[in-house]
């Protein structure tokens, strides 16, 4: 009875969970990185860089993702076909109009290690354009990831009590005939 | 100086005057007007002046009422003359303080000139700042410059999240070469302008991504 | 390789080549395609492994170090801590685990591994709060932490 409660246990311990993680208003960057330690599995205590032992990420709504900065216009995507004269670069705005899955795509595969492993690690990297999952994923899942930025809210999401419970830091002359 | 205080007192008597239109003949005039009767309705919390508009058969009347202002609470510092130095708030707000900034702008989005909001050029400037960073990053969604009545769209362009966003989106050119690994072009993120505000962290402000 | 028989430690080991050769590539039966047969390919292979194992002996404690910091810091961030914040303050409590068994710790006995990062985090409030000033042991108290600290 022992042994079949060692075996139960040793299953737990490398079964593979599955994250959820909300890309909206996220850079993409700080998404890669969750998603990355959580493929490699870094974020447990038995890692071994052989033992294969990550987990599933699922990546929903990469098509709202942030950039800082102008990096929508300034990043480029270099690839080769392998053709002469087939170096391609296109911006970061470009390659997300024609593929939204593709920035957080190449943002993860970066940043996992360049080993045998880097492929099975990528299949098990779940992207998605929207917040709508197929229900076979979405009876896996076991756990959401909170977003790394906090996303500032916009001036029509505050109350009506917010705004006047500020105080006017500046009282216009009366004669000012206002815009 | 003596020219303008002339100048608004005439517009203070000219906004007390009751202008009493025809419909049929003054049309031009009550449509000027109606915009921005839906924006004073819009700021009465700023209290300054209401348009009142009634209408009794063919004649509209348009009356300017100057609006009782609340006592706002005192600021801790009200000898200044900036009205971020009378609140101490130097260095301490940024694109995402949304309700401060709208203080400082017109319905539609600029900025208003600092011989009247009293701001000293600094933090004008940084506060214009912060207001072209909350316009890019989509904060301000309702102050946008009023089209014309027969605007037509002509195709909707993909909306791309962002956020400190220094350069406007159109000024900007691809880094087509990055330069070599050890001296790379790096992308500007954020203003240097704003690179003294308080951080409530362990890690700089980092401008160059 | 360092050979401990005395035999070993003879240069010339006798007339006979064969077994000279003999005791080369018993050293490279399992290297693969011909260097594991034929002598004057064998001998270089070798050669080369010796010098690979002589590094890998201590690449291997590098490696391993950097395996129970991964390991430690995947504990520690499920107690919603950082690793250098968890072994400062584990030093500064005067804990004097090394981190293969912080490692096996936190594998085999998480709830051991708790109390620790719970004693850690303790001391860190408690140095940032004598950082700040208003964390001080009252007067005629006389404390362990006044003594090492």
């Amino acid at each position: 009875m022992a042994n079949f409660s060692r075996t139960a246990q040793q299953w737990a311990t490398f079964s593979r969970s599955w994250f959820l993680i909300d890309a909206k208003m996220q850079p993409p960057g700080k998404i890669a990185t969750m998603c990355s330690v959580r493929l490699q599995g870094k974020h447990k205590p038995i890692y071994h860089a052989l033992s294969d032992c990550g987990d599933h990420v699922v990546v929903m709504n990469t098509r709202h993702i942030a950039f800082s900065g102008n990096k929508w216009e300034q990043k480029v995507y270099s690839s080769h076909t392998g053709y002469p004269g087939g170096f391609k670069q296109v911006t970061a705005a470009q390659l997300h109009l024609k593929d939204p899955k593709a920035i957080v795509k190449l943002a993860v595969y970066g940043m996992l290690p360049r080993n045998l492993l880097r492929h099975n690690m990528m299949q098990r990297l779940h992207i998605f354009t929207e917040d709508e999952l197929p229900e076979d994923i979405l009876a896996n899942l076991t756990e959401e990831l909170p977003q790394p930025r906090v996303v500032p809210r916009t001036l029509s999401q505050y109350t009506q009590e917010e705004k006047d419970a500020f105080p006017r830091l500046w009282t216009p002359p009366t004669d000012y005939k206002m815009k | 100086m003596a020219a303008r205080c002339v100048l608004g007192s005439i517009r203070t008597s000219f906004s007390e005057i009751r202008q009493v239109v025809n419909v049929g003949s003054f049309s031009y005039l009550t449509r000027a007007c109606i915009p921005q009767l839906s924006f004073f309705g819009n700021t009465q919390c700023r209290g300054i002046r209401q348009v009142v508009e009634k209408q009794e058969g063919k004649t509209i009347t348009i009356e300017g009422h100057t609006v009782d202002v609340a006592a706002a609470p005192e600021p801790p510092n009200p000898a200044a003359k900036c009205p971020i130095y009378r609140w101490n708030l130097q260095n301490k707000y940024d694109y995402t303080d949304v309700l401060l900034l709208s203080q400082f702008i017109r319905s539609d989005g600029g900025m208003l000139p600092k011989r009247i909001t009293g701001l000293c050029p600094e933090e004008h400037h940084k506060v214009e700042i912060c207001v072209k960073m909350a316009h890019r990053a989509g904060l301000l969604p309702d102050h946008k410059p009023k089209l014309p009545e027969d605007h037509v769209p002509r195709k909707p362009k993909p909306q791309l999240n962002r956020y400190l966003t220094r350069w406007s989106i159109g000024s900007v050119k691809p880094f087509v070469r990055t330069g070599l690994k050890w001296c790379k072009r790096r992308m500007p993120v954020g203003d240097p302008a704003l690179k003294n505000n308080v951080q409530y962290g362990v890690r700089p402000v980092y401008l160059k991504h | 390789m360092v050979f401990l028989t005395l035999s070993c430690l003879v240069r010339s080991r006798g007339p006979d080549r064969h077994w000279k050769v003999q005791e080369l590539l018993k050293h490279a039966r399992h290297f693969r395609g011909r260097k594991n047969r034929c002598y004057s390919l064998a001998v270089r292979a070798v050669r080369r492994a010796f010098v690979y194992a002589t590094k890998g002996r201590i690449l291997k404690k590098r490696n391993m170090r950097t395996l129970w910091i991964s390991r430690i810091a995947a504990a520690t961030r499920e107690h919603n801590m950082k690793y250098p914040a968890l072994i400062h303050n584990l030093g500064k409590t005067s804990v004097q685990l090394n981190r293969r068994i912080l490692s096996e710790l936190a594998i085999t006995e998480p709830r051991t591994f708790l109390s620790l990062a719970k004693l850690a985090q303790a001391r860190r409030e408690e140095g940032f709060r004598a950082a700040l000033g208003d964390g001080q042991e009252p007067a005629g108290v006389f404390s362990r932490a006044m003594v090492t600290h």
